[in-house]
């Protein structure tokens, strides 16, 4: 089954996933950013908070963004 | 503030439609950077055949000249290229929907708690709850999306970040946050999750990155670091120290650091370099009290260096015609 996962850490694309069924959010995390600590992130799915062992759905959202990011004095788009 | 479907829904459309135009005006930036490319490989072409008509003159020096234009066309092509290719890219984002963008401010409410749509100003405002890092209390933070910026969606100008209860760096008014400097933040490692959240209409998305980048301190590129962020600021030098390492000139009633602090070398009285003044003769610093002019010059020289009303040139001036007057007494009375 497929679902939308927006990644908002570095580049912050959006792409279509195909997972395994039964497969947690939290499972599903840390395949995606292995090394990454889910608590670090606000993850979101279709918009709402969620336990860690909530199981994904066919189409659903899912969204990861950091609580921490590094401003800096330099920028630019 | 609790704000109704339809003026969601009313924002949303206004949204929408800046992201078309950022889509316009992206297809347009494309279309010139292709244009580049192809007047590159147009001149590219133009010197192939005037190459090969130097060729069969025999007009070496011309050749060389050709060959070195061609050479700089062939350095920038791939620059114009890459740039054409990333604008095609950043082109290939679906539009969001009304409906997507309308549940994306649903989502900002919930997860702000609060929520201010301004239709006039077109703008769309939350509050943070108040910050505070490494024991600096910064307060709370206005975070604020201009709408109609969006279709030029540069920088992270689109946000305004307005302190709500100011606790600006010592140093600095406007700067109330490490990373934020005249209500402009900053956004250094979020900018392109930033700018790609705005750009595809993830509004909640943004503003969480923005709440995150104020949640955060980067010590190695803040504005003003927080190891400076309270003290007194010198009025001179701008160095912000504590209670201790501060000074107060009476002279000028402004406070300032002990490296712009000294005294009158000729009363003792303490205050600040600026009302100091160098006495040309002995070159310490001396107070406007102690200093005196000189009667022949009018140079002001300090009291101690003053004699007889003269500073010590005009002194040894006078003394030296003096002599000559005297030798001319004798000389005329023998």
């Amino acid at each position: 089954m497929k679902i939308l996962w927006i990644n908002n850490d570095g580049g912050g694309f959006a792409s279509y996933v195909e997972i395994n069924e039964n497969i947690s959010v939290e499972k599903f995390f840390i395949q995606q950013l292995p090394g990454c600590q889910a608590e670090d992130y606000l993850i979101r799915i279709n918009r709402q908070p969620v336990a860690r062992d909530y199981v994904l759905q066919d189409g659903d959202r899912v969204t990861a963004t950091p609580v921490k990011i590094e401003g800096a004095v330099v920028c630019g788009a | 503030m609790e704000t109704s479907i339809k003026q969601k829904i009313k924002i949303a459309s206004l949204i929408r439609e800046q992201l078309c135009l950022l889509q316009d005006h992206r297809l347009r930036e494309v279309q010139r950077l292709i244009y580049v490319v192809c007047t590159n490989l147009e001149q590219l072409q133009a010197g192939r055949k005037s190459l090969e008509y130097c060729g069969y003159h025999n007009w070496h020096g011309a050749a060389a000249r050709l060959t070195t234009q061609m050479e700089n066309k062939l350095r920038d092509l791939p620059y114009a290229a890459e740039q054409a290719q990333q604008m095609i890219k950043n082109t290939k984002i679906s539009l969001p929907t009304l409906r997507q963008i309308t549940e994306e401010l649903i989502q900002l409410q919930n997860e702000f708690g609060s929520l201010e749509l301004d239709l006039e100003e077109q703008t769309i405002s939350v509050l943070t709850d108040p910050i505070e890092l490494e024991g600096v209390y910064l307060g709370e933070f206005e975070i604020r999306l201009d709408i109609g910026k969006l279709a030029q969606l540069r920088d992270c100008t689109v946000f305004q970040v307005i302190a709500q209860d100011p606790h600006p760096a010592a140093a600095n008014d406007s700067i109330t946050h490490p990373h934020v400097s005249e209500e402009y933040i900053c956004a250094g490692d979020g900018i392109a999750a930033l700018m790609q959240a705005l750009a595809t209409g993830r509004i909640c998305d943004a503003f969480l990155l923005v709440k995150s980048i104020l949640e955060t301190y980067n010590p190695s590129s803040p504005y003003i670091s927080l190891d400076e962020w309270e003290g007194i600021s010198c009025y001179d030098c701008g160095y912000v120290t504590d209670e201790e390492g501060s000074y107060y000139c009476e002279s000028c009633d402004q406070v300032f650091c002990g490296e712009c602090f000294s005294y009158c070398r000729s009363c003792d009285s303490s205050m600040c370099r600026c009302c100091l003044s160098e006495c040309p003769v002995c070159e310490e610093p001396t107070c406007g009290s102690c200093l005196s002019k000189c009667s022949e010059c009018d140079e002001s020289v300090c009291v101690s260096c003053l004699i007889d009303g003269l500073c010590p040139s005009c002194k040894e001036e006078m003394e030296a015609d003096d002599e000559e007057e005297k030798i001319e007494t004798e000389q005329h009375v023998a």
